[in-house]
This record gives structure tokens, sequence and C-alpha cells, in this order.
């Protein structure tokens, strides 16, 4: 049964329809919702708050446009209104445990062959991610994790296609920047 | 100033750069490229240092994330939202089904009282309705000139005459007193 069929059931109360959905989407849910605010508990409480908009308002969603879009968009929100909510009362210790993570992965000295060690390049990775704007990020998290096509990605986030192109841009030259001590193709700095 | 310039860490030309990162954006990397495409990100790729490395970095990305495990959801997450889905569900039967939990007492005043009024055939005379002439105040006004009527407001104005005239009748002594000055004007 597909996702637009299973919406119809939930909006009758059918708490096996919204099980399905759950365990379809929750886990890479869970992994955009991770990589957007940079840490598991508050991933999951905004897991929750996504599937409860859903269950919430299921009746006004439309069943003729793709439910992942629907989905991926209020998660997109969420995070955007979390982080720059979090932004102005960031924790002072998270701040510090998160700098120091990308010290560490940068003092620490690279393999002889400049190898991407692979933990040091995620915790890195999180780390210029979370310097990133919200919708910088998630652009790039939906290109690069998900896989989503331009198009579909400008629908969930909402805005035009020629805004995501660019956002794409500038987040992975940002990136580029903050990693370059991981690039085994050009000169360590 | 322009957005590009002021985040671009590298100095190189960014139209090209970013015609580059559309193109692979776009097909999804550099295999599936025509023909014209693949021989400009060549070109560009073997003389852009800053595109070489992104490129490379978005390859690294994509394979290190592929290879991460999906986080697990809590499963507390689940039974709270059922819960939710729950009592939404009972709250809209709960609304329709109300009425039937009302107290026995109350259901057997409220219909004897109906059939004791109907029984009795109880009438009330209804007051004259001095409001309809409000509905049209500028109508009262007989110095100011009739604006145009809609098909209501004629109805409106045929139903004061026609109140008008049963005022006046011996029925209602008193009412005369209590009509406003109106003059009919035509056109």
């Amino acid at each position: 049964m597909i996702d637009e069929q299973l919406i119809c059931r939930l909006q009758a109360g059918d708490t096996r329809a919204f099980d399905e959905l759950y365990d379809r989407h929750s886990p890479r849910l869970l992994g955009y919702l991770r990589r957007m605010v940079g840490d598991s508990e508050r991933a999951q409480d905004l897991l929750h708050d996504v599937f409860l908009r859903l269950v919430e308002r299921c009746d006004r969603i439309d069943t003729q446009r793709p439910f992942s879009r629907w989905l991926y968009s209020v998660a997109h929100n969420l995070c955007c209104s979390e982080l720059r909510h979090s932004h102005v009362r960031r924790d002072k210790s998270n701040d510090l445990s998160l700098e120091l993570r990308f010290q560490v992965a940068e003092t620490q000295p690279l393999t002889p062959d400049h190898g991407l060690d692979d933990e040091r390049f995620l915790a890195a990775l999180d780390s210029a991610l979370a310097n990133l704007e919200p919708e910088r990020r998630s652009v790039f998290v939906l290109r690069h994790a998900h896989q989503w096509p331009i198009a579909q990605i400008s629908e969930a986030v909402g805005c035009p296609e020629g805004t995501v192109k660019s956002r794409l841009f500038h987040a992975t030259r940002a990136l580029a920047a903050s990693l370059r001590p991981f690039d085994p193709t050009g000169p360590t700095p | 100033m322009n957005e590009r310039h002021d985040t671009n860490p590298y100095d190189t030309d960014t139209t090209d750069c970013e015609r580059l990162h559309t193109l692979l954006d776009i097909n999804g990397g550099l295999v599936s490229l025509q023909t014209l495409d693949r021989q400009f990100a060549d070109l560009h790729l073997s003389t852009c240092e800053a595109c070489r490395r992104e490129q490379h970095l978005l390859t690294s990305i994509s394979a290190k994330w592929s290879l991460t495990p999906q986080p697990q959801p809590h499963g507390a997450i689940r039974s709270k939202l059922h819960a939710v889905i729950r009592r939404q569900h009972t709250s809209v039967l709960d609304g329709i089904f109300a009425w039937l939990r009302l107290p026995a007492p109350a259901y057997t005043i409220a219909v004897i009282a109906l059939l004791i009024a109907g029984v009795s055939g109880v009438q009330t005379e209804r007051a004259p309705q001095l409001l309809m002439i409000q509905t049209v105040p500028s109508l009262v006004d007989t110095s100011a000139p009739l604006p145009e009527l809609t098909r209501t407001d004629s109805d409106n104005v045929l139903a004061n005459f026609r109140l008008l005239d049963r005022l006046q009748r011996p029925e209602f002594p008193d009412s005369a007193a209590r009509v406003l000055p109106y003059r009919r004007v035509d056109g």
C-alpha cells in the first residue's frame, strides 16, 4: 500500500496505517534530523514533533502529492525554527564540546596516505555542518545523504530550484574550506 | 554585494564553478553527463583546484554517509503517538454521541415540556417587527435620495410598507405613535 493510501486510513484513526508510515520513514527522517541538529536526543524530540504534526493534521494533507515531501517539509521547518532558537540560547558547554571535537579532528596527525579516518572525518563533518546556515545545511543533507534530486528538494524546502542550487554550491564551498585538513588531493595547510 | 563573493573561500571563477556544480547535481555525477557537458566538466576540473577538491569531498561524504548505520527511533515515541491518535479519535466520537449521555431526568423533562406545549397549542403574539425598518436606515431619512436598490433591499422596503399598514390597524391602537415618520419616495 502506498503512503497516500495509508494517509487516508490514518485519517479514519487507523493506528496500523500510522505504524506502517512510521516504520517506513522514521529511520531515514531521524538521520536527517540528527544531521540537521547535530544531537541525537534533540533529533528524537523533533522526530516526535514531526509525527505529532502528521497525526494532528493528517486530514489536511494533500494525498495527490508525495507524502515524503510533506514530511520533510515539516521536518525542515521544525529544524530551521529549532536551530534559530537554539542559536540564541545555545548552551555554552555544548558549544565547547563541539569546538573541542573539531579541534581534536584538526590537530591529530593525518595518516601517512592522507586517508580519511572515518570517525575523525565524520566528527569534523558534523562540526562543519553545524557552522552552516540551517537552510544550506538542509539542502546539502537532502542532496548528499538522501540523494534527492533538486526539484524534490525545492518542493520540500519551499524555495525555487535556483535557490537550492545556489545553497548547495555555497554549502559545498564552505564545507570544503572547513574540511581542508582531510583533503587527500591537495597540500596540507 | 553579491552573496557568493561574501562566502566564497576560494578566489576562482564562480560562474563556471557554479555551472559545474549544477551539472553534477542535476545529472548525479560525471559519468552521466552528455558529451559537451562532459568536455566542459573535464576542462574545468583540470584547471580549477577548488572544484576538484569539492568533487572529491562530495564523493567522500556521500560514501561515508551511505555506510553510516541509520539511527533507530526511541520506542516511547511510537506509543506516545498511538495514545494521541486514540485520544483524537475518541474525542471525535465523544462529540457526536455526547448528547446520549445526558442524565435521564433532563431528557424526560424536555420531552414532557415539548409535548405539553404542542398539545395545549401555546401561541405567542409576535411583536411588531419595527426592527425591519432599521435594516434600511437610509430609506428612513425622507430627505435623502433613494440609493439603487438590490432585490433584497426592494423586498425589505415592501415588507416595511406592509408592516406600517399593519401597525395602523385597530388591533394595535397605540401603534401609530410608535411608527416612525415615513414617506414613500417614488422614482
